[in-house]
């Protein structure tokens, strides 16, 4: 596949330059998909997909416009040709530095496994009748008196990427990913309940699938008939998992070059300035093995590199891509992904990885709590809003402890607060153990003063 | 050599290989986009694809494979990887028996008067620049994104019962986000507004007026304080009101969540699940809504009543849950695209309008919430667990039957079996949206839907949120 959309890639360029681009870049993606999705304990069906996709940017001076396609095999006289006259009728952005140039690789890491790549869909099969049976022996060893897995999937992808620019540059990568998530649901004592799992890594690994499987099953057994607490103010200790989803939706956007330059980031101004507690470090963290953020150049060819953007609380640098970093005079750090392969590059982490300077184990964190809840499932957090640090949540699955003991579980919460707070003055402890969750890293975080909407 | 995504072709290719049933969804779509942040052009794009699915039955297992590479020796490597995918199943494979209708056969388009593709990029750009000039006029805004979005999809479904469906559909619509500062406090509002259309609906109204809306809301917005955690009586308007219903309860009424255990409504038919008052539609055809005549199984989009008059009625169904958890085919499979294979999905969820004016449901409150949609960021439910939340624009407290100031940050919780219980009067004005920005997401398929109803009151809802 890189070979078609290398051929395509320059076909484009010299029709376009033809037809009076002044430059143009072009980005593709290929992925094989084998997915199997199951339903109440079974599987429902097995899909594979096959399929390259691409996008290309031309500029005609500093008007820009670009298209995505997935046909392989285009009528590329008559798309350049739509496509130069949108750029030539398009506003001029005086800010267009032109498209990147000096393609290079940063940081290598292991990202292709030819494990994940050669598994076909018995294979697949295999594997998720294994992650079912798990699931159900886990539950009965919790006591449960019944387990189902009720839905979910297991999917691989095996596929590469291709940047391509006007200047004779290309460079290509190809990687794995396995995914892997499943609601299981157990009964016991009349009452039930569930629990989420959701897996991801570049790497097959078996063991570390079915660890994490009994984990879930384990925990769907802790929530049956959970109810909202009385509304005020709690202490609140965040699953890893959990604190991965707000650091994503809440924190990650505001380290944006582009946000901090269009006047919507909390952070704009804030360089060199304490923005969280002096126990938080965050990295942007290429080079993680088998991450699935993982990668050696981002969507426009730069070299990726890890550094700290946070240090000891301290901000010390945004994400930039090309554009972002050329209208403040600085050179890329390597940050700029695409939405879709249509779509303007973008500032955004490869592997976002924060962790804790002190950190405490689990229990630790456990027993420090007078009156408060740990939450190990929300929804509705991708609803808040990175332009404030506003963070709010539904609790699914919740227990509630009153010192260090846990009482019983809750579920039909809000909560809610100012993620700077959060990791700033109301964070109480970090947690010792990272954990992925696609491509943020994330401790358990302790946090006092959470505000809970409840009965 | 046939033309690789004829679809009769493919299927006859299928059929040859042993499959006891095949269907064929052959699908080309365009999207184009402007995206104007700051008044800079950040995006113009133009996105096309065109490919195939192919779905066989084996032994009553199912396959599915798709490609969009125009070659027919892929395309019949992707009708053989379907087939090796359904023989894979017998492992651990659940077999599904699929529900034996009348044939299909039909072509539809919607409705339109100027295609959008005729227009000239230029009085597009034109348009939007226009929207994100006014917005930016508003005092206190300090950002601003302006989008244009058009949708054109064509699909043809073929399957081994001779159907024969093809369905042309136009959706398009301008957003606008709005960010305002007061202070060190700043807060966005998100509307857009959508039609099943042409771009004479972008000509029928002046989105500058739209835009500054927006804009003054974020302004506003930004100098209101958050509201304060706790439950409260609550009027919902059309748009909250169509977010919660398909929350709080169109998902679990999805026969694959019930077929898999996963919902809270299993074996609920017959039972009291809301108040008396109210009724829910799944529609395809409604004025304002999205357009489905057919779902992607070919089957006619029929209106079905989920709840009639508080009582759970029956589930929207796929022809294979309509033989697995019983029931008619309701014409609500539906795939995101080609690459994808159908789930069960809503199409526009909303309630039937009561009796009630309008602003009788304030009357009687004296301390409470007028929740908003406008700026609303939708919602999500856990439908095994029960709960569901979803996010409302800025909001307003109402004192005393009066509407007061206004309040942000409005996270509302609720329990699919207790909040529609709650509901203690309908008013009588219905309204039904879509949007060709986004949709419903489940399962990694994102389509779609409109949403809507009447104001609606409810008894008690817990509130809380972000500041």
């Amino acid at each position: 596949m890189r070979d078609i959309l290398l051929d395509i890639a320059k076909r484009f360029m010299d029709k376009l330059l033809e037809k009076g681009a002044s430059e143009a870049e072009f980005f593709g993606t290929w992925a094989k998909i084998r997915t199997a999705e199951i339903s109440d304990g079974k599987i429902k069906r097995i899909s594979v997909s096959d399929a390259g996709k691409y996008g290309i940017r031309v500029a005609v001076g500093k008007r820009v416009a670009s298209i995505g396609l997935s046909d392989l095999s285009p009528d590329i006289d008559r798309l350049a040709e739509t496509l130069v006259k949108i750029a030539r009728n398009a506003p001029e952005d005086n800010d267009f530095p032109g498209f990147a140039t000096n393609y290079s690789r940063g940081v290598l890491s292991s990202t292709y496994d030819d494990n994940i790549a050669s598994l076909e869909p018995d294979g697949i099969a295999g594997l998720i009748k294994n992650m079912t049976s798990t699931a159900v022996d886990a539950g009965r060893s919790a006591g449960a008196d019944e387990t189902i897995p009720t839905q979910g999937g297991l999917q691989v992808i095996d596929g590469g990427k291709l940047v391509v620019n006007s200047f004779g540059e290309h460079l290509y990568e190809e990687n794995t990913l396995l995914t892997a998530w499943l609601e299981i649901k157990s009964r016991k004592n009349g009452g039930e309940s569930t629990f989420f799992l959701e897996y991801g890594s570049r790497k097959l690994d078996i063991d570390d699938i079915l660890r994490e499987t009994e984990e879930a099953a384990r925990l769907s057994t802790e929530f049956i008939g959970g109810k909202p607490v009385e509304s005020g103010k709690y202490e609140v200790l965040l699953y890893p998992h959990v604190t991965a989803k707000f650091l994503e939706t809440v924190l990650a956007p505001a380290f944006s070059a582009l946000h901090v330059q269009r006047d919507r980031s909390p952070l704009k101004g804030k360089i060199d300035k304490q923005v969280l507690s002096e126990n938080i470090n965050i990295l942007d963290d290429p080079s993680l093995d088998w991450g699935v953020g993982s990668c050696s150049f981002d969507d426009e060819g730069i070299p990726t590199s890890r550094k700290h953007v946070v240090n000891k609380g301290v901000l010390e640098t945004y994400l930039y891509d090309h554009y972002t970093a050329r209208r403040e005079n600085k050179y890329s750090t390597g940050n700029g992904f695409r939405r879709s392969v249509s779509s303007p590059p973008s500032p955004g982490f490869t592997n976002m990885y924060m962790e804790g300077r002190e950190t405490a184990k689990w229990d630790e964190l456990v027993s420090e709590i007078k009156k408060g809840i740990i939450v190990y499932g929300v929804i509705g957090y991708w609803t808040s809003n990175f332009v404030n640090g506003g963070a709010q949540a539904t609790v699914t699955h919740g227990l509630l402890v009153e010192n260090g003991e846990i009482k019983a579980p809750v579920k039909g919460i809000v909560i809610g607060g100012n993620i700077y707070d959060w990791l700033g003055k109301d964070l109480v402890g970090v947690g010792d153990k990272v954990v992925a969750l696609g491509d943020v890293y994330a401790p358990a975080v302790l946090i006092r003063n959470v505000d809970v909407a409840g009965k | 050599m046939p033309d690789p995504f004829d679809p009769h072709a493919i299927l006859s290719y299928a059929e040859k290989l042993g499959v006891e049933f095949a269907d064929v969804r052959v699908q080309k779509r365009l999207y184009e986009t402007i995206y104007l942040d700051n008044g800079v052009l950040r995006e113009y794009s133009l996105d096309e694809a065109y490919g195939v699915g192919i779905r066989v039955y084996i032994d009553g297992y199912m396959g599915f494979a798709s490609t969009n590479r125009p070659e027919w020796e892929a395309v019949k490597k992707a009708v053989e990887s379907a087939v090796r995918a359904a023989k894979a199943m017998r492992l651990a494979g659940k077999k599904h028996e699929l529900y034996k209708r009348g044939t299909s056969r039909d072509s539809r388009t919607s409705t339109y008067k100027v295609s959008a593709e005729d227009i000239d990029p230029a009085t597009k750009i034109n348009v939007v620049t226009e929207a994100y000039k006014r917005c930016r006029s508003v005092e206190g805004i300090v950002s601003a994104l302006i989008r244009y979005g058009y949708e054109h999809d064509q699909r043809h479904y073929v399957s081994s019962w001779g159907d024969d469906v093809r369905i042309e559909t136009r959706l398009i619509g301008i957003g606008v986000l709005a960010i305002g500062k007061h202070g060190e406090v700043m807060e966005r509002v998100y509307d857009a507004d959508s039609a099943v259309a042409g771009w004479e609906f972008i000509e029928s109204r002046d989105w500058g007026v739209f835009a500054e809306e927006v804009g003054k809301l974020a302004s506003e917005a930004s100098r209101a304080p958050a509201i304060k955690p706790g439950v409260y009586t609550a009027v919902l308007d059309n748009e909250m009101v169509g977010l919660m219903l398909h929350e709080a309860f169109g998902h679990a009424t999805e026969a694959d969540e019930v077929e898999a255990n996963g919902s809270i409504l299993k074996g609920r038919i017959g039972q009291q699940v809301a108040s008396p008052l109210v009724t829910i539609i799944d529609d395809g055809l409604v004025e304002g809504g999205f357009w489905i005549p057919y779902d992607d199984e070919g089957t006619p989009k029929k209106r079905v009543a989920t709840v009639e008059k508080g009582v759970l009625k029956g589930f929207l169904h796929s022809l294979s849950t309509a033989v697995s958890v019983g029931g008619e085919p309701t014409g609500n499979a539906r795939a995101m695209a080609y690459s994808y294979p159908v789930l069960v999905r809503q199409t526009n969820t909303y309630m039937l309008p009561g009796d009630a004016k309008p602003e009788e449901l304030f009357e009687d409150v004296k301390h409470g919430v007028y929740i908003r949609g406008r700026g609303a960021l939708g919602g999500e439910v856990n439908p095994a667990m029960g709960t569901f939340t979803f996010i409302a624009g800025p909001s307003y407290m109402i004192e005393n039957g009066e509407i007061k100031g206004m309040v942000r940050g409005v996270m509302l919780s609720g329990m699919i079996l207790e909040t529609l219980k709650n509901v203690d009067m309908v008013a009588n004005d219905l309204k039904v949206r879509t949007s060709v920005f986004g949709g419903c997401g489940k399962g990694g398929q994102m389509v779609r839907v409109g949403d809507g109803g009447p104001h609606v009151r409810v008894s008690r809802i817990t509130i809380g949120g972000g500041r």
